[in-house]
């Protein structure tokens, strides 16, 4: 009797709560306020996100040894041979490490010789975590700095990473991991040049004893303004209005807090400083991490950009546009973006306002560069003491179309490292 | 009893108002929570009365290659039978001496021989009928490149018909020189470069998306070579008029590619159709 009275009172206050609760909700969230003034989101354009982390982070260099030890540098005709190898050795295990050989340099040589083999290898050294992203795998072996891993065509359930630094060679041992997913690779579908390992005082250096020939490319060239970028990173402290001072060469930007930028109309370069960007830590691979998100913010375009290298005594990553497989020198005198870690807190960016987005047809198809061992005199002639040499490497030129406007060529040639600085050959034995 | 019989009115009036609230709540939240999803900007599609088939998620992989129309017809011309051709520049335009039957069921079936004959067709094995371009006065047979089709009046054989539907002849155009200009590259998906479309404001309110296709459009022309890119092709139907507007979209950055030289807009028919 007492509870058939209770009923409706007792449904009508927990209506009158619910109705309550409610309304109480569409008050106090401002997102539901405008419910049906929403408008449609234009969009400027931003290509930068296509480019993921795993595509930034490519090695820099594959070299394939076949079984009866002939050694090519592998560059791209009709597949982007570096994702193709990525893709292909990805999700497997590993956990049980070992090192081999430690600085013995005849013993590291005639690893990086082994038969069979495909050898991809990072201009600067990389770490097993950094390794595990890049490469989407699920290796737990404790983390150890190297600059090349080796993968064998006839012994599936080995990985070996090497260190050019102390010679160092270790084997992993891989868990579920299918060679034959490699064997098929599209090995006919890649580009082959001979060539061959050596020690070149102490170092080692990728050789060609004959000359090599190389497809030539041609693109056309995609500025973005400097209104672009300051409207994309300078605009976000709403405190206050950006300063804008313009100079003879150059623009400056100041948002009177934490982000400066300068724009030198004479190189089409941006040198962007943020005061306030935290690093969440110091590793390689959180480093690594902190860089390509900032490139992602700043919105640079990254078609066709990856990483080159990582000093970590100045705390600086390269990156550069590559064509073909092989980076592109000259574009600017530090590549196509150079980012500074300056502390836990702030870095500096300079990048070009260039890039390369359209390929065109180019002028000729190939062109053939000499071998390195007619470099390595010609620099000889033109009085460069051979210790001074840290490196020689394959890369193209960039320079602006005289006739086509808008247009860049992208010819090979031979670029020298000497001092921490790559130059082209050209310049050093003095041709230009 | 009177007051029972107010609080029974309360109650049902507060239980409605809680199902609207509740529902206001909802619907405002479903909107904006996936602001930045594609699957809310097909929602607001639909609310803006535009009609499309479910677009596909799938991502495809695509060349920039580069080719021009040489002399391949003019060298093949003489090898050719049973018509009178000539040329309009690269174009071959062929009249057939005995006009070609053709029933409505068998367009393709009568026509696939005729183009896989090379005494009649030069290069007739690189095209593929296409079904969408095709008008009712006139049969599209469009050239396929790395086993995607080429949407451009440059790679194109166009069968005219006439009232009584006799293919009375043709003009072609072939693409020919190709070369990838780099190595192959993801594409985004259809649904994605839809979503963009919109996003440019370029499909307009209750218009129909007839069809969208992934093919190698015309992006420019250097060193005279024509440069192609893959793209996504929408036929947009606008509700007033019974013409159909083809768009195409960058497949790799999702841009709108205008067409034209000096007065550029988004309309691509001028480049996949020759229009006379």
């Amino acid at each position: 009797m007492k509870l058939r009275n209770l009923w409706l009172p007792g449904s009508l206050t927990v209506a009158i709560l619910i109705s309550l609760g409610l309304s109480g909700m569409m008050w106090t969230n401002p997102a539901h306020s405008n419910i049906s003034n929403r408008t449609k989101v234009t969009k400027n354009s931003d290509n930068s996100t296509n480019t993921t982390f795993q595509d930034i982070y490519l090695p820099s260099q594959l070299v394939s040894t076949s079984n009866s030890g002939k050694q090519a540098l592998l560059t791209n005709s009709r597949v982007n041979v570096a994702t193709d190898l990525r893709d292909r050795m990805s999700h497997f295990t590993a956990e049980k490490a070992e090192t081999t050989t430690q600085g013995n340099s005849k013993k590291y040589l005639a690893q990086l010789k082994r038969k069979g083999t495909i050898l991809m290898s990072y201009n600067s050294a990389i770490s097993v975590d950094f390794f595990q992203k890049a490469f989407n795998n699920q290796i737990k072996i404790p983390n150890q700095k190297f600059n090349r891993l080796q993968i064998m065509f006839n012994d599936p359930n080995h990985l070996y990473l090497l260190n050019d630094h102390g010679y160092r060679v270790v084997r992993v041992t891989l868990k579920n991991y299918k060679a034959s997913k490699l064997k098929n690779s599209s090995t006919n579908t890649m580009v082959k040049h001979p060539v061959s390992f050596k020690l070149f005082h102490g170092k080692i250096m990728l050789s060609s004893s004959k000359s090599v020939k190389l497809n030539t490319y041609s693109y056309q060239l995609t500025q973005q303004t400097a209104d672009y970028y300051a409207n994309r990173v300078m605009t976000t402290n709403s405190n206050s209005n950006v300063q804008i001072k313009r100079h003879a060469n150059s623009t400056d930007y100041d948002d009177h807090g934490f982000r400066h930028m300068s724009v030198d109309k004479k190189t089409d370069t941006v040198n962007f400083t943020d005061y306030n960007s935290q690093v969440k830590g110091s590793s390689f691979l959180q480093t690594m991490n902190h860089v390509y998100e900032q490139l992602v913010m700043v919105g640079i375009p990254l078609n066709n950009v990856r990483f080159y290298s990582y000093d970590s005594g100045s705390d600086t990553a390269v990156f550069r546009t590559y064509v073909g497989g092989l980076p592109v020198f000259d574009q600017s005198d530090f590549g196509a973006i150079q980012m500074k870690v300056l502390d836990q807190s702030s870095y500096r960016m300079k990048f070009s306002l260039d890039s390369l987005q359209v390929p065109l047809p180019p002028v000729q198809s190939s062109a053939t560069i000499m071998s390195t061992n007619d470099l390595l005199k010609q620099l000889k002639n033109a009085g460069i003491k051979e210790s001074k040499i840290q490196d020689v490497q394959l890369g193209y030129e960039w320079s602006r179309d005289k006739s086509l406007s808008n247009a860049v060529n992208l010819s090979p040639t031979w670029y020298v490292e000497i001092g921490n600085q790559w130059q082209n050959y050209r310049s050093l034995v003095g041709q230009q | 009893m009177n007051f029972k019989r107010i609080q029974f009115i309360f109650l049902a009036i507060f239980i409605a108002m809680d199902i609207m609230l509740f529902l206001a709540y909802n619907r405002s939240s479903v909107g904006d929570s996936t602001a930045t999803g594609s699957n809310n900007i097909l929602e607001e599609m639909r609310k803006d009365q535009i009609s499309y088939s479910k677009p596909t998620t799938t991502k495809q992989e695509g060349y920039y290659f580069s080719g021009n129309n040489g002399e391949a017809l003019r060298q093949a011309a003489p090898d050719l039978q049973q018509q009178n051709l000539r040329f309009n520049g690269a174009e071959l335009v062929s009249q057939f001496k005995q006009p070609l039957k053709v029933t409505n069921g068998s367009v393709k079936q009568t026509l696939n021989k005729v183009v896989a004959n090379p005494g009649i067709i030069a290069e007739g094995k690189d095209y593929r009928y296409s079904k969408q371009l095709s008008s009712s006065s006139e049969i599209i047979y469009v050239q396929q490149v790395e086993d995607q089709p080429v949407y451009s009046h440059f790679g194109q054989i166009r069968f005219d018909l006439d009232s009584r539907r006799r293919v009375i002849g043709y003009s072609q155009n072939y693409l020919q020189g190709i070369k990838t200009l780099k190595e192959a590259s993801e594409t985004i998906s259809e649904e994605r470069a839809l979503t963009w479309l919109y996003q440019y404001n370029e499909i307009p309110n209750g218009a129909k998306i007839s069809w969208a296709h992934m093919a190698y459009t015309r992006l420019l022309t250097a060193r005279g070579q024509y440069v192609f890119l893959p793209t996504w092709v929408f036929a947009v139907k606008i509700n007033s008029s019974s013409s159909v507007i083809l768009k195409r979209v960058n497949a790799y950055n999702g841009e709108v590619i205008k067409t034209g030289e000096n007065n550029q807009n988004s309309n691509a028919n001028s480049e996949i159709f020759t229009l006379t």
